[in-house]
């Protein structure tokens, strides 16, 4: 049977998410404008997380779908889709942040002093609010180095767990515990004087 | 009592820790004020940059949306679309080498902007064809009244199944010399070739016996490249007034300019065109691909001024040497379709192209 093929859209329905991804693996837009409407807060926050500032999030979260689409038909649908998704994010981010590196460094210094948050005042620790506890945890977080960033933030904030911080990152369980125990002792060493029995 | 280390007690936390391990880590909390204290710690510091996130506005949300559904759109048409664009006039730039062409004024046109290409004397190569291609600059020249020849197209009875084997006369017939030219709306830029638009091709009428029949006749291949050498014992009748076929006063495709002067060409001619053709390339299931020309003139019909058509078969083997090239030129283009090409017929609208080059 001819078929004809024109570059216009098609548009399809969905009804749940294995329908989802066969018909988004498929090309189908409207699908993955669905996998968008239930995936794109959590990529976004997974970017943000990763990124320095919000505009970089925004990008990466707009890039990591254009990627997924693209690949989309590659999909191996035994995996799951966040965690595919999750990776493209974090990868991009990654190299975001490299791309940043210097520039964010320069940013950081001009707030913070060269030696960063633990050039912070004594006597904030004893007045830490919430806020500014939570603002300096960010800002260590954003000091680890994009690899350590990227288990922290699918751990801590994603809570996702090891096997699956591994398989979204391509990185062996031993190295997720690894770089996870690191990263969270070097944001404990940064914020630990906020705490109330100093970390 | 040793108290665990930290990581260890993160993974106890984590709920990473199972069986006996986790027993012995309960067992020393219960007794280790500290390392509760350094649990509890950690889990404010966790706590806190979990919830300290500003979660964006739907507003924002859709905006993205929107941004990614605008970026896919651009992106599929770059990927999709240029490549393929660009390796069809590499296509034909390779085919207007091996036929050696050379470009013919079309007379009454006033200037070179319309073009035909014709091969060499003797050229005898193994793409024994001719080919026409149309420059989007063409001024409107005139075009004798092409809508109407169209709508004249689908009188035909487009739809109808090829008969490959069957023994036709065929008279391919163009308006006149501007029909060309006309192929291309006037404003439609310089860049771009019309290849095999309709249009170009004002009537094509098929026969069998006295009977007309079948529109997929109407194949572009046929009208594009007809063999520039009468293959098989056939027949190409030129000249004014007819070929004592079964039309008269019709100019064949490739003979742009001679206004008045036709063809009659058997099918067999044509097979055996696409045959020769073919002994270089993988044809090896031409007759399945007669039917696409139906598609391939609804096709250019249904987006008006095509700028590229292609054609393949039900299982994505190219149909036409301009396919096949396109396929060698660009290995694994068709992927990129992400399967969304289920065969048949790929069509790029002129204004898609331009709409996407303008932007």
């Amino acid at each position: 049977m001819i078929q004809l093929v024109l570059l216009a859209a098609v548009e399809v329905l969905d009804e749940d998410d294995p329908e989802l991804l066969r018909r988004a693996r498929a090309g189908d837009r409207e699908a993955f404008g669905e996998l968008f409407t239930k995936y794109g807060r959590r990529v976004y926050r997974v970017a943000r997380r990763m990124c320095r500032n919000d505009e970089d999030a925004w990008d990466v979260t707009q890039e990591a779908f254009m990627r997924a689409m693209q690949a989309m038909p590659g999909f191996d649908p035994r995996y799951r889709f966040f965690t595919w998704i999750y990776r493209i994010t974090t990868n991009l981010a990654i190299n975001m942040s490299q791309k940043r590196k210097r520039h964010a460094e320069v940013m950081f210094d001009e707030e913070y002093g060269a030696e960063g948050l633990q050039a912070l005042p004594d006597d904030l620790s004893e007045q830490a609010s919430a806020g500014e506890l939570t603002r300096a945890i960010e800002e260590a977080v954003q000091k680890l180095s994009p690899p350590l960033r990227a288990v922290f933030v699918l751990r801590v904030d994603q809570q996702l767990s090891y096997s699956e911080i591994a398989s979204t990152l391509g990185i062996a369980m031993g190295t997720v515990m690894s770089r996870l125990n690191r990263a969270r002792n070097e944001v404990r060493r940064a914020v630990g004087h906020l705490l109330e029995d100093g970390g | 009592m040793s108290c665990p280390e930290f990581n260890e007690l993160m993974s106890y936390a984590d709920g990473e820790v199972a069986g006996a391990d986790a027993a012995r880590i309960r067992a020393h909390l219960e007794q280790c004020g500290s390392c509760r204290a350094l649990l509890a710690s950690q889990s404010d510091i966790e706590n806190l940059y979990r919830g300290g996130f500003t979660e964006p506005s739907e507003a924002r949300m859709e905006s993205l949306g929107a941004s990614i559904a605008s970026d896919m759109r651009r992106r599929r048409f770059y990927t999709r679309v240029l490549p393929i664009a660009a390796a069809l006039l590499v296509a034909i730039g390779g085919m207007r080498f091996m036929i050696r062409e050379r470009i013919v004024e079309i007379p009454g046109t006033g200037g070179d902007l319309p073009v035909a290409t014709q091969p060499a004397a003797g050229a005898g190569g193994e793409m024994s064809a001719e080919t026409v291609l149309v420059t989007a600059s063409v001024p409107p020249t005139p075009q004798l009244a092409a809508d109407d020849v169209l709508m004249e197209q689908q009188d035909l009875g487009a739809g109808e199944e090829s008969r490959t084997g069957d023994l036709l006369s065929q008279t391919v017939e163009t308006v006149s010399s501007g029909t060309a030219g006309g192929a291309m709306p006037a404003d439609s830029g310089g860049t771009f070739y019309c290849y095999g638009g309709s249009g170009t091709v004002a009537d094509v009428q098929s026969t069998i016996a006295d009977q007309t029949v079948a529109a997929d006749r109407e194949d572009d291949r046929y009208m594009l490249e007809q063999p520039a050498t009468p293959l098989g014992g056939a027949e190409i009748a030129d000249g004014a007034g007819g070929g004592g076929g079964a039309a008269s006063g019709a100019t064949a495709f490739g003979r742009t300019g001679e206004v008045g002067q036709s063809q009659e060409v058997s099918s067999e001619v044509f097979e055996s065109g696409y045959a020769q053709e073919a002994e270089g390339g993988d044809y090896d299931n031409l007759p399945g691909c007669a039917g696409l020309a139906v598609s391939t003139v609804a096709a250019q019909r249904a987006c008006e001024r095509c700028a590229v058509v292609l054609e393949f078969d039900s299982s994505g083997n190219a149909c036409s040497p301009d396919s096949l090239l396109l396929d060698e030129a660009l290995p694994g283009w068709k992927d990129s379709l992400q399967g969304r090409i289920v065969d048949s017929i790929l069509v790029v609208p002129v204004k898609e192209l331009e709409e996407f080059l303008n932007e």
